[in-house]
């Protein structure tokens, strides 16, 4: 529905110029919902503008819907973008319109007549659960609601394809849930093929079928979200993927932490699982094998896409044979393994 | 004071009134279309025409810079053929008008600008052609500001149209020069100051009360 072929995008400031997009190639297919992360100046605001031409690249091309769309002049333009609908993490809401007349804008361009407009608006509002906003004004909203507002304006001229520039950024963790399981709801009622931006990877973790990392204006990984989270090769990725786990060693137990074995010590290891971890009860197949304990200290594990990921920290408690063969056990089961030190016993 | 006096003041009244609306409405649509363009044409606007814009705000500089006095007497010429006279309160309506066009276009520039750019992106988004930005998003967001600048270019005129008594526009001012300040009358002074005053204050309130109904920001 999407290809970017061959974009490069330079910026000159002063006597510097930089590469904001440096050969980018991108295809996102029909239905599906893409997501795009990188760290900030990433270029990632400038690759979804490319997509309706906010931004013009200096090569390359841009075909959405099979429309090459720098070969469009200024009238065929503007009627291909209604078929792209967008939203912004400031929303962009008219401040001088109602919620009915935002989302009625759109409509009013491809002259739809009075009664059409009230019937598609209504329609939309309902979908977006604002049906009893609709003559508020965008001051009397909250972010979620304007975002849906945004949504339902974006939606109006049924376009095939929703771009998303960090569309949840301005919104605390509860709004932003609510807003990803609408667009995920979009997707699905209408087919609608979505692109979005995001710097956090929980955003990709929650709605995206496939994601992108891009890194000083290149795509650096690209692939399903399940099969990044287990095999991505880059730092860039790794580091996006990590900040998405929350671990952290009890302040109490890192203070009795050693990093070799002496007695009366148990190994306190990280264990991570993957898309190729085996899927199998391990935890407790491990202390049947081995006749060991192990105590959870902490977990973070999530499911998505039909595949477990995330870590646990745990403490192993048997003989240091027993925890060697136990480690190895997790090791073979495509677990990774990472001992991070060993505690002595409260005595 | 006589009833004669009062008369003489009702009737200024009514002429001050005539010069300063008229002259509003013309500056206030000639300076709207004006700051319109001033705006859409600058580089990375809708509609960039970097040439028609310099020449533009060449203009609108000039236009500020020239004391309205000067300038009443200097486009005499023009009055003239606008308004077949030089003299009177309909021909003074030419050069008030001729001066609020550049302050008015200057305000609604000011307010243009005042528009976050990413209303202009969500508007390309939509496919909103440049006529359509400034019908549907340009004119109707800065709607509160455009009435503010209307109001100031207003009371700017009340000021200017004292001064048009020195081509026989009549007026308030006119009254408070030759009665007030040649025959030392100052009862008709502060009649006239007073009257003024209220005038300014009317349109003052009248505008907030507008701009405060249309503001939703
Ligand atoms: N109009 C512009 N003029 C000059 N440089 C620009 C312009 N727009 C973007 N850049 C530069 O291009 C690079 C990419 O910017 P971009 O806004 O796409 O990054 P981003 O990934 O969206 O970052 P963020 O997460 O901070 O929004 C940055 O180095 C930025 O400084
Ligand atoms: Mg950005």
């Amino acid at each position: 529905m999407i290809k970017l072929n061959g974009i490069y995008k330079r910026y000159h400031s002063g006597p510097n110029t930089i590469a904001a997009l440096d050969n980018i190639n991108l295809h996102v297919p029909v239905g599906k919902i893409m997501g795009i992360v990188g760290p900030s100046g990433a270029g990632k605001s400038t690759l979804i503008r490319m997509v309706n031409l906010l931004e013009r690249p200096d090569q390359g091309s841009i075909i959405v819907d099979g429309m090459n769309l720098l070969h469009l002049n200024r009238r065929d333009l503007a009627e291909s973008r209604r078929k792209i609908g967008m939203i912004f993490q400031q929303f962009h809401l008219l401040s001088s319109r109602t919620v009915f007349e935002n989302i009625a804008l759109p409509l009013e361009l491809i002259g739809f007549s009075k009664k059409e407009i009230k019937q598609r608006v209504e329609e939309l509002l309902q979908l977006v659960g604002l049906a009893d906003r609709a003559m508020a004004y965008p001051a009397e909203l909250s972010g979620g609601q304007k975002q849906r507002v945004g949504i339902a304006r974006a939606l109006a001229p049924s376009p095939k394809v929703l771009l998303c520039d960090e569309a949840t950024s301005a919104l605390d963790p509860k709004t932003t849930h609510s807003i990803l399981n609408l667009i995920q709801e979009i997707n699905r009622k209408l087919g609608l093929t979505i692109l979005l931006i995001t710097h956090e990877m929980d955003v990709i973790k929650t709605i995206c079928d496939e994601v992108a990392i891009l890194d000083q204006g290149k795509l650096v990984e690209r692939g399903k979200v399940t099969s990044i989270f287990s095999n991505a090769t880059t730092a860039v990725a790794r580091n996006f993927i990590n900040a998405t786990f929350h671990l952290k060693i009890p302040e109490e137990y890192a203070t009795r932490m050693k990093p070799t074995p002496c007695d009366q010590s148990y190994p306190l290891v990280k264990l991570g699982f993957t898309g190729n971890t085996v899927d199998k009860p391990l935890i407790s197949e491990a202390s049947r094998l081995f006749n060991i304990d192990i105590s959870i200290l902490s977990a973070d594990v999530e499911y998505a896409g039909g595949i477990k990921f995330g870590y646990l920290l745990a403490e192993l408690f048997g003989t240091q044979h027993q925890c060697k063969a136990a480690q190895q056990f997790f090791i073979q089961n495509n677990i990774q393994l990472e001992v991070l030190g060993y505690v002595r016993i409260n005595d | 004071m006589s009833e004669s006096m009062i008369k003489l003041l009702i009737a200024a009244l009514g002429q001050t009134v005539l010069m300063v609306c008229v002259s509003t409405l013309f500056a206030s649509l000639l300076g709207l279309i004006l700051g319109v363009i001033l705006h859409i044409t600058r580089p990375g606007q809708i509609l960039p025409l970097p040439r028609v814009q310099k020449i533009l705000e060449m203009l609108i500089n000039a236009g500020r810079s020239i004391p309205f006095i000067i300038l009443m007497v200097a486009i005499i010429p023009f009055t003239r053929l606008i308004a077949g006279s030089s003299i009177g309160t309909v021909a003074a309506i030419v050069p008030l008008t001729v001066a609020a066009i550049p302050f008015m276009a200057r305000l609604v520039e000011g307010v243009l600008m005042e528009i976050p750019p990413g209303l202009m992106d969500a508007a390309q988004a939509m496919g909103l052609q440049p006529f359509q930005v400034i019908t549907k998003i340009l004119l109707p967001e800065a709607l509160p500001g455009l009435l503010n600048s209307v109001t100031i270019t207003m009371i700017t005129l009340v000021n200017y149209s004292a001064m048009a008594g020195a081509i026989g526009g009549g007026g308030l001012g006119d009254i408070g020069i030759r009665y007030g300040y040649q025959r030392f009358d100052g009862a008709v002074m502060l009649a006239t100051v007073l009257i003024l005053i209220l005038l300014v204050q009317l349109i003052q309130s009248a505008g907030h009360y507008l701009v405060k109904k249309v503001d939703h920001r």
